[in-house]
């Protein structure tokens, strides 16, 4: 189901407040209490509140945040002290809101038992709430609280007077004082559909006699775009009316569910002792706006735009509009790397040398342009690795309350940046790893004891950017990998043989826990699983053109690293020929081409070949042996080299020939060619033939020597 | 036609007048679409339904000259004045 | 000036609220069950239906149900006349798309107010 506009605007906001949320419930566990933290989590559940009340079929949502708002309140005020039960309280709110809103997108409503999903919480929060409060009048027996569960919109009421201009305060506080008449504040929030309910809400706002005062504000941000629907009232009236209660209610009578009424009295100015610090208006840029860049919804994103050094002004982005341009960015690029070929034509076919020189400094001018372009919509789908950590502090804490260990989690270089797809997509690989390091890298607090180490594990996420790659590291300071038990299990298991186990070093052993079928840890536990992890890794990594590579010092821990582009969609390759096909290197990877070697430079050793390569001898391979091409599979005098480095490896390839290197848009293979190892994607070239980019990994994989 | 775009050589702007209609929010909506940024002017406007309202608020759109009725002023002014504005005198 | 589409299954009921609207300065067309107002709808393009809940035939209800699928009135205003003790009906008339509801026997003053609140400019 499509969901209007108002209310995708409202599960993206709600998303991040839940996040902030959250990740402020687990800042408060580790520095006691914060007031700015508490003040932020408060906001978040009121805004909550706020938001979903425009929407009376969400009326689960308000009811719950605003319970858990009058507890967080409570605690604002030091009238509570927030505790881990509280804690997990809060957070299985939050959950239980996020579970929600995810429902909403999918299916444009809430679960129909939804009250019946939040029963537990919601009377666990107000029981929370009331043990509170009894305590609290004993003590204070002479403060007159009213807040018996108050509703929200009264509250909102509440905040606005509160928050008024001094000048308005004092206006009036001084007419309540010389005036034997009544006034009345209301706050009138239309339900979205209200038009098409025949109702105009400024006209009954207008009915009331005498306002004193009148605020019209947009209940959710929502910019005036192309996606703007006139028809969805979003609009909340504030007022107060030189009118008695009864004459306003009146008035609303057909719509009471979507107003609040106060008698306005002095009282009301005077906030409950410490002053309410809150925005009753929805921020327009999110608190952290670099973690923002593009939201994760499907639907939409948000793109940054630096005005001026000092504001971030951020515009929300259909995250279809940016693929679009993307997708027009690579027909673009296909359609420049043409204009070579042209001139080429120009000057042989067509024996225009002048036209071949002009059209030639035109592809310099546009190619300038081009990379500018590309460059600006690469950027727009570059998002800040944070994305992928943020749900780590609260998996972290989670899973180690449950395993009963002590874990303390560091993350380093979240603002290191990369395609949205691979920020995506990391999310599940990195679970598997973190969750892999508490379950069995991560020991015991007492086992950690006996072993000499601090009784408190520390498992670091690392992001940083390595030329065109971003690595992402998962370590822990647990026991580490031991190769020996590596070796044996896999050798058991038949992965290797016993021999081969034998002739491994440490290093390379340890990579066999990436191998299909391999587990290290015999009990199966439902936090990761049947022991499947790894391999499926591996394969998430390497599906996105990356690797990975584990580390281990048995003992002491052990570090694993994912190395993935920063970017898939467009990257450099160098195309090479071979039997009269062309195949793209991706540019990564090459170190150094060579045109016409010599066959006097190739030696073989120990039977198989080397190519002499500035005094080193590099394995080498031929490409259309590597790929099991049929025909002549020689390698022909005077063949073109390539040098590429595969993890760490510096090899050489053996092809005929190849021509330049060039920006390619790499599509990713359909069909029946999808499971073909060889290829990591195809693109178009600029004299319109396709062309298999090779992953170079794969190719080499199987050193089939000529 | 209570919406209709107004030009002149110097500048153009939309005028508002009489009573409106919800229906008049796409004319109003595809108005300020084609024209950015462009003022209104509500001198002749008795009503303006919430649908339009809400729009005029959304696109900030310059109103370039207010109705008679003060009323409109402070829905669409971000911080109303504390008092009755002076020409409102009860 | 403003018109309103009048819907009972009393004639005595629609001519004496006629006169009241009339007077107020109101254009004034009835219909005496839903399938008539059904047929006058297009041609009179009203600015606010009222009509009563229970006819012979259509209902209120199903009515305002039907009259609300036309995007011509989308946003028009509905009125739906109950009594005291069809208070639970007025849920349902909310639902299909009613504005709100007059509490028979209707005042003559209610009845004004309520026109000047939902039809402003008039």
């Amino acid at each position: 189901m499509q969901l209007s506009s108002l209310a995708t605007q409202f599960v993206l906001e709600g998303r991040d407040h839940c996040e902030m949320a959250a990740s402020g419930l687990l800042d408060l566990e580790k520095h006691s209490h914060d007031p700015d933290v508490v003040n932020g989590i408060f906001r978040s559940f009121h805004t909550l509140k706020g938001t979903s009340g425009i929407f009376p079929e969400y009326l689960s949502i308000t009811t719950l945040t605003h319970a858990a708002e009058s507890l967080m309140d409570l605690i604002r005020n030091g009238k509570v002290n927030i505790d881990s039960e509280l804690t997990d309280l809060f957070l299985a709110v939050l959950d239980q809101v996020g579970l929600w809103l995810e429902h909403i997108e999918k299916s444009g409503a809430l679960p129909v038992a939804a009250d019946n999903e939040s029963a537990g919480l919601l009377s666990a929060l107000i029981s929370k709430k009331e043990i509170a409060e009894g305590k609290q009048e004993s003590s204070v027996a002479a403060t007159v609280t009213e807040t018996v569960v108050s509703n929200p919109l009264e509250e909102q009421l509440r905040d606005w007077l509160l928050q008024l201009e001094p000048a308005s305060k004092a206006s009036l506080l001084s007419a309540l004082d010389s005036a034997d008449k009544s006034f009345t504040a209301f706050c009138y929030t239309p339900v979205s559909d209200s038009f098409f309910f025949g109702d105009d809400p400024v006209s009954l706002v207008h009915t009331v006699e005498e306002l004193l005062l009148l605020e019209v504000s947009k209940v959710l941000e929502v910019q005036f775009d192309l996606d703007y629907d006139p028809f969805v009232c979003n609009l909340r009236f504030m007022a107060v009316a030189a009118a008695d209660i009864e004459t306003v209610r009146e008035i609303f009578g057909y719509v009471e569910d979507q107003i609040s009424l106060l008698a306005l009295t002095p009282q009301l100015f005077i906030p409950e002792s410490p002053p309410v610090i809150e925005e009753t208006k929805i921020q327009t840029a999110p608190e952290k706006p670099e973690n923002l860049q593009i939201s994760s919804s499907q639907e939409q994103g948000v793109t940054a735009v630096d005005a001026g050094g000092k504001k971030n002004t951020y515009i929300r982005v259909d995250q279809e509009h940016i693929n679009t341009l993307m997708d027009l960015v690579g027909e673009m690029i296909i359609a420049k790397n043409s204009l070579p070929y042209l001139v080429r034509r120009a000057a042989s076919f067509y024996k225009a040398p002048d036209l071949a020189d002009e059209i030639d400094m035109k592809h310099g001018t546009i190619n300038y342009i081009v990379s500018g372009l590309q460059e600006t919509a690469m950027q727009m789908r570059m998002l800040p690795v944070a994305r992928a950590f943020e749900r780590f502090p609260r998996l972290v804490r989670d899973i180690s309350k449950k395993l009963d260990k002590k874990v303390r989690l560091i993350m380093t270089g979240e603002d290191t940046q990369a395609d949205k797809d691979v920020i995506d997509m990391l999310g599940d690989p990195l679970i598997h790893l973190v969750r892999n390091s508490l379950d069995h890298g991560v020991e015991t607090p007492s086992e950690r004891l006996a072993a000499g180490k601090a009784e408190e594990a520390v498992i670091t996420l690392r992001a940083f950017q390595d030329k065109s790659d971003i690595v992402v590291e998962v370590e822990d300071d647990g026991r580490g990998i031991d190769p020996e038990r590596i070796r044996m299990k896999a050798v058991e298991k038949g992965i290797i043989t016993s021999d081969s186990a034998a002739s491994m070093n440490d290093e390379e052993a340890i990579q066999l826990i990436m191998a299909a079928g391999f587990s290290t840890n015999d009990v199966v536990t439902d936090l990761s699983g049947r022991g499947v992890g790894m391999d499926v890794v591996m394969n998430m990594v390497t599906s996105l053109g990356g690797s990975v590579r584990a580390f281990s010092t048995p003992g002491s821990g052990s570090r694993m690293r994912l190395t993935l582009p920063m970017s898939m969609a467009i990257s450099k390759i160098l195309i090479v020929c071979q039997n009269g096909c062309t195949y793209g290197i991706p540019a990564d990877d090459v170190m150094e081409s060579m045109i016409n070697v010599h066959k006097s430079r190739v030696t073989t050793v120990n039977g198989y070949p080397g190519l002499e390569v500035r005094g080193e001898l590099l394995p080498l391979y031929s490409l259309s042996v590597q790929l099991e091409m049929s025909g002549d599979r020689s390698i022909k005098p005077g063949f073109s080299a390539v040098v590429v480095k595969i993890k760490g490896e510096a090899v050489a390839i053996a092809v005929d020939s190849f021509q330049d290197i060039s920006d390619v848009v790499v599509k990713p293979l359909a069909g029946m060619l999808q499971k073909h190892p060889y290829y990591n994607g195809s693109t178009i070239l600029g004299d319109g033939s396709i062309t298999f980019i090779l992953n170079m990994q794969e190719v080499i994989k199987n050193a089939n020597h000529p | 036609m209570p919406i209709t775009l107004e030009t002149s050589e110097k500048q153009s702007f939309i005028s508002i007048r009489g009573v409106t209609e919800p229906d008049e929010g796409d004319e109003l909506l595809s108005l300020l679409r084609e024209h950015p940024g462009i003022s209104v002017d509500l001198s002749g406007m008795e009503h303006l339904h919430t649908a339009l309202l809400q729009m005029l608020i959304s696109a900030e759109t310059p109103i370039a000259a207010w109705p008679q009725d003060t009323f409109w002023r402070k829905c669409m002014t971000k911080n109303p004045p504390a008092l009755p504005l002076p020409e409102e005198t009860p | 000036m403003k018109t309103v589409l009048l819907v009972d299954d009393s004639t005595t009921l629609l001519m004496s609220m006629k006169a009241i609207l009339e007077k107020s300065g109101y254009a004034v067309e009835t219909a005496t069950g839903g399938d008539a107002a059904l047929k006058k709808l297009t041609t009179l393009k009203p600015n606010i239906l009222i009509t009563d809940l229970n006819m012979p035939g259509m209902d209120g209800i199903t009515l305002i149900k039907e009259v609300k699928k036309n995007p011509l009135f989308r946003f028009m205003p509905a009125l739906m006349m109950t009594t005291e003790s069809q208070q639970e009906k007025r849920n349902e008339a909310r639902a299909v798309g009613a504005t709100g509801w007059l509490v028979k026997p209707v005042k003559p003053e209610e009845l004004v107010a309520v026109l000047k609140k939902l039809l402003p400019g008039a």
